[in-house]
């Protein structure tokens, strides 16, 4: 599982970071990390959970 | 034997991710999407957003799946079907002289921008809808003078979009300060210093006594007699929720449906979400209507997974988050702006501070200008529970 981010997207209003802050992380620059862009399969849910969250549709997964 | 249909009234974000969760949770009986409007699902902070800005977004961009992504999920589509009652005996949605029955029903339609009493003359708009901010851009593409009435977070917005533009803009504000409800009393000030900076005139105290104009809209008149020449005018007075079509419906209705922890009316098989629902959050123990993408989409969310599966219902938790975008800067607000004490960390003439809200001994809420790279993990300290002091020294300050 990779996760991608599209920055153009992507403002840093943070729910990825909220929801998995093991994994995002808005720095203090105000701009989005991914902290771990492979996170493994156990956490596939918590990660479609952070695609969710994201208002501005910023997130994705590619298998 | 058919089936009857799992349904979702309400096709925006929260009626969106009703129909999505009710497929991911293995449903895959008939499902039905009812929508007031005629566009497909879109979403709306950005009409006055990026939206409004030089340049910008072509409207279809608002918009959450195209007809063939929806197609996918195998939903069908009722739009421009304004829903018009509730027969929870019979299990029905009325939709004018059609009745659409239901096995479960999600109530998601939303709320209504509120408008000014009076004669509507051209150029005065409400912002809700993609049609609103359609026009709304137009006009400011024309060079409008704008004056914007309300200065909640959507006249705020406006006003910025406007500044951005460089256009002249005044917002009026009944209130003695703007945002109160959302911010707080201490911490509205200093927001509504950031109007100053961005070069928004902000009226506050003062009422609106009429609009005038001959078709087109000239000049917005005050309570005091000042008047304000105007090409546009944006009514930002807040929102109601949308029940006026479940007055017979017998479901409980005080600013909003009134649900329990679980989003559940108390009608069989019927749950509420988005800014309809005024439901109880468990993490604060207090019912709560909230109008924040967030808790739309997820509350959509639960609220079909526990349509479809009542007797595993779960509740709806939450730490409140919203954010508003002006000119340049970003608010970010997470939990509760009702509190004993508010410290603010930082100085508000700069442009960049935090400020934490204190209920008896516990974190209840933050709000920060800029602040992105901390106001998650305030959040996460308010999910916790942290107390007040836990907050003080997370934030380096005890």
């Amino acid at each position: 599982m990779k996760l991608v981010l599209d920055e153009n997207k992507c403002s840093s209003l943070g729910m990825c970071e909220s929801v998995a802050p093991d994994v995002f992380e808005v720095g203090e620059e105000g701009a989005l990390t991914i902290v771990n862009s492979h996170p493994p399969e156990a956490q596939r849910e918590l990660m479609e959970e952070a695609v969710e969250a994201c208002p501005t549709g910023a997130l994705s997964i590619e298998d | 034997m058919t089936s009857l249909p799992m349904v979702v009234v309400g096709a925006s974000l929260a009626g969106l991710r009703a129909v999505e969760a009710a497929r991911k949770a293995g449903y895959d009986g008939p499902l039905v999407l009812v929508g007031a409007e005629e566009h497909l699902p879109y979403d709306r902070p950005p009409l006055s957003k990026a939206f409004l800005d030089e340049g910008n977004a072509a409207p279809e961009q608002t918009t959450f799946k195209t007809e063939e992504e929806l197609a996918e999920l195998d939903v069908e589509l009722r739009l421009g079907a304004p829903a018009t009652g509730l027969d929870t005996e019979a299990r029905e949605v009325l939709l004018g002289s059609e009745r659409l029955p239901y096995r479960g029903l999600v109530i998601a339609t939303g709320a209504h921008a509120r408008p000014l009493p009076g004669e509507k003359l051209a150029g005065v708009h409400l912002l809700r809808t993609i049609d609103d901010a359609r026009k709304i851009r137009c006009a400011l593409e024309a060079g409008a003078r704008t004056v914007v009435v309300g200065g909640g977070f959507i006249g705020s917005e406006v006003a910025s979009a406007a500044r951005k533009r460089g256009r002249q803009v005044t917002i009026v504000e009944m209130a003695p300060m703007p945002l109160t409800r959302a911010v707080g009393k201490q911490m509205a000030a200093a927001c509504a210093g950031l109007h100053a900076r961005n070069g928004t005139e902000l009226r506050c105290g003062i009422a609106v006594d009429r609009i005038e104009g001959d078709g087109q809209v000239e000049r917005v008149v005050l309570s005091d007699g000042t008047a304000l020449a105007a090409d546009l005018v944006v009514v930002g007075t807040g929102a109601v929720p949308a029940t006026e079509w479940l007055g017979e419906s017998g479901l409980t209705l005080d600013d909003g449906i009134v649900c329990d922890e679980t989003l559940a009316t108390g009608a069989p098989g019927v749950y509420a979400a988005g800014d309809v629902a005024r439901w109880t959050n468990p993490l604060f123990g207090e019912q709560m209507r909230l109008e924040h993408w967030t808790s739309a989409a997820e509350q959509g969310g639960r609220a079909a997974r526990n349509a479809l599966d009542p007797d595993a219902a779960s509740a709806y938790s939450t730490v409140p988050y919203f954010w508003s975008d002006w000119c340049q800067d970003r608010l970010q607000m997470v939990g509760l702006a009702d509190a004993d004490e508010v410290r603010v960390l930082g100085d508000v003439e700069d442009d960049k501070w935090l400020a934490l809200y204190r209920r008896g001994n516990l974190l209840t809420g933050t709000l920060g200008l800029n602040m992105q790279g901390k106001i998650m993990k305030y959040r996460a300290l308010i999910k916790r529970q942290s107390t007040w002091d836990e907050a003080l020294s997370f934030a380096g300050v005890q």
